[in-house]
């Protein structure tokens, strides 16, 4: 009987989350799948706004005038950042000004709801589960007000409702915490081609 | 025993101890020696008076004979003067005197051993002798003439007659003697009857006595100790009389089953602790996500941008670093605390105290599900004797319950203050949630009664909840009106009113 059993001198370094986590550096799991060389490409790329994206959802002509394209070539795009836990905030809005980005950072999403109705972002950052207002009520009037935002939920845990909800619900993607500032920046920057803006190296 | 061993660390573990030994070592007497020892007294008893009296009606059976006989022999010698007397007036009947004192000393050999027995061999000899010499003078006279010599004749007539009287008198002295013997023989067993009876009587009552006393006192007690049991009552039951017998036995069948009893509802307990730590863990996770979000985020810019950055910045990214790890450590540390197992340990307590753990513990859930907690304490409130943890997993597991019964959100208002009587310190928590059926109020403290679908409820909550309090000395009542909200409240009693108490009870 002894001779069948197998040993395992230390079981524990089947199940390091250290050796996990090294073998998928840089993936991180968002409701779009993106594929390891896209993800770590996009949190390098600097997004510009594209004047013919811009004018179509200004509902202007589609028509190029010239060179007065190239005056707006680097316009940043406005992305906001609503969550509760002042350090996200803290972190992430200098990694996405780098990213080229305009960023303002909100805590309450009361705030952050009255400053959605003043300016329209190209792209909403916000956490689901927060005092007052929760991420979907946000996402819900967004979807209502701003057609052309792109919202990306952070979530605590990326469970199958919480997914389904918010992608049906009309939200770009999400992101689960704990997450690195290069994750968002990847799914940031997707939203924004998916806007039709351009990605310079 | 003293009520002090029972204020251990351990109080029940200790006095079960305690009672078992003191069970056990009393000398033993037991009731099948008592009942053994009472029967066989019975038995001598019947056997004695028996055999004495059998003993007796023998002698008075011989008493009986002899007497016969001597009254036979009296006859006969009575007949032999009559006879006598006739010679010696007109010379006849001779023959028939010799005949009758010969059937006489006959009668005199035949019963002279039994009488003999009785009287002792000389009288029967001196009666013997009498009666031979009768005879001889009797046949002395047989064939003298009528004309004989009277002053020879007068002589033996004299002697004859001395003879005969002495023998008359002898054997009716016998007979009266053997007759009063026999007598006081026939008293004496008499006597001997109503002697038995009386015994009889006694030791019926003895046993009687002795039945109730030994066995239907004993079999009361252990009875109404199964009571206290059934009411919840874990303290074993300990010795009160001086011997050891199979009650003891019993009795420390039952300790041993108490202790096995009060071991299960530490399991329950513990199990049901569990249970509460499971939905705490759930929470726990969520908001342990947030301070490692914060930390992964502070770190991954510390590592990527660390050359672009100025010591002001990453001094300020260090300590929140620092800051958040000790968030998480703080989220931790108290489930931790609540999930460590632990004695019970009976000490004086803040009820206010306990609530306010009691929510830290809960916060997460309470944020979860969008409940405000509400509250209303009395002041200059006693302290509660009881065990700190325990008392926290009843309330978690009442709040656990309250927040369950509002999936929607809502109030949840907790108040505290003395009861009526000012023996108890009273805690209402009152939700507004779903309420409870009316059908449902009477089992929700039932083990295993559980209203919750998929699994999401053992059943064991209230069940355990209510046993603690009940171990507490205190009690939990519900009030619930459906759509509206329901309301526990607990009743513990103030000040050292619990186990120390209740092991007097028993002591006494």
């Amino acid at each position: 009987m002894g001779d069948l059993k197998k040993k395992i001198e230390d079981w524990m370094v089947r199940v390091s989350f250290a050796e996990a986590d090294a073998a998928k550096e840089g993936y991180q799991l968002t409701g779009v799948e993106l594929d390891h060389k896209t993800s770590l490409a996009l949190d390098r790329v600097r997004i510009v706004r594209d004047e013919r994206a811009s004018r179509a959802r200004e509902g202007e002509s589609m028509s190029f005038e010239g060179g007065g394209t190239h005056e707006h070539v680097e316009e940043e795009l406005s992305v906001m950042i609503l969550d509760d836990e002042p350090i996200v905030g803290k972190r992430l809005k200098p990694a996405l000004e780098k990213s080229g980005f305009t960023v303002e950072v909100f805590e309450d999403p009361t705030l952050a709801v009255k400053r959605l109705g003043e300016k329209e972002f190209d792209i909403v950052v916000t956490d689901l589960r927060m005092e007052d207002l929760d991420g979907i009520q946000v996402l819900e009037h967004i979807m209502a007000h701003c057609e052309h935002t792109r919202v990306i939920l952070i979530t605590g845990y990326a469970t199958v409702e919480v997914a389904r909800e918010a992608l049906v619900k009309g939200a770009f993607d999400f992101i689960s915490k704990p997450f690195k500032p290069k994750d968002l920046q990847a799914v940031v920057n997707k939203a924004a081609l998916s806007l039709g803006h351009r990605a310079i190296l | 025993m003293s009520p002090e061993e029972g204020t251990g660390t351990s109080p029940l573990d200790a006095v079960s101890a305690e009672a078992q030994r003191a069970l056990l070592e009393r000398p033993s007497l037991s009731i099948r020696t008592r009942l053994g020892v009472g029967l066989l007294l019975w038995l001598v008893l019947s056997v004695g008076a028996m055999v004495t009296s059998i003993v007796l009606l023998d002698g008075v059976q011989a008493k009986l004979r002899i007497v016969g006989a001597v009254d036979r022999y009296a006859f006969e010698i009575q007949q032999a003067r009559r006879f006598e007397k006739n010679f010696f007036l007109y010379r006849t009947n001779l023959e028939d005197a010799l005949a009758q004192a010969q059937a006489a000393q006959e009668i005199l050999e035949r019963d002279g051993s039994s009488i003999s027995a009785v009287v002792g061999a000389s009288s029967v000899e001196v009666m013997r002798a009498r009666v031979l010499r009768y005879e001889s003078l009797l046949s002395g006279l047989q064939g003298t003439q009528p004309t004989a010599d009277t002053a020879l004749l007068r002589a033996v007539e004299a002697e004859l007659r001395v003879q005969g009287a002495e023998m008359v008198d002898e054997a009716a002295r016998l007979a009266t003697q053997e007759r009063a013997s026999a007598e006081t023989m026939l008293r004496t067993s008499q006597r001997l009857a109503a002697g038995f009876l009386v015994g009889l009587l006694l030791l019926v009552l003895f046993l009687g006595v002795f039945v109730a006393r030994q066995i239907l006192a004993p079999l009361n007690r252990i009875m109404l100790a199964t009571r206290r049991i059934a009411g919840g009552d874990l303290t074993p039951i300990t010795p009160r009389r001086r011997y050891h017998d199979e009650f003891s036995e019993l009795a420390a069948g039952i300790n041993h089953m108490l202790n096995e009893l009060v071991r299960r509802q530490e399991i329950l307990v513990q199990s049901h602790k569990l249970q509460a730590i499971g939905t705490l863990t759930a929470g726990v996770a969520h908001e342990l996500n947030n301070p490692i979000n914060n930390l992964m985020l502070t770190a991954a810019t510390l590592q990527d941008d660390y050359g672009d950055l100025d010591d002001a910045e990453r001094l300020e990214m260090a300590s929140d670093l620092v800051r958040e790890s000790e968030r998480a450590r703080d989220i931790v540390r108290n489930l931790l605390d609540f999930a460590r197992e632990r004695e019970v340990e009976l000490e004086p307590l803040d009820v206010e105290e306990i609530i306010t753990d009691t929510l830290q513990l809960a916060a997460n859930q309470i944020k979860l599900s969008k409940v405000k907690v509400k509250g209303e304490v009395e002041e200059n409130l006693p302290p509660v004797h009881g065990d700190r943890h325990q008392l926290t997993q009843v309330f978690l597991n009442l709040v656990l319950n309250a927040l369950d019964a509002m999936p929607d959100g809502g109030t949840l208002t907790i108040s505290v203050e003395k009861s009526a009587d000012r023996g108890s310190v009273s805690v209402r928590l009152t939700d507004t949630g779903v309420g409870i059926p009316e059908e449902n109020l009477t089992s929700i403290f039932a083990p295993f009664f559980s209203t919750k679908k998929h699994a999401k409820g053992t059943g064991l909550g209230l069940s355990v909840s209510l046993g603690i309090i009940k171990q507490h000395g205190g009690d939990i009542r519900v009030e619930s009106q459906p759509g509206v909200g329901t309301t526990f409240a607990v009743c513990l009693p103030i000040a050292p009113v619990p186990a120390p108490a209740r092991m007097d009870e028993v002591v006494a």
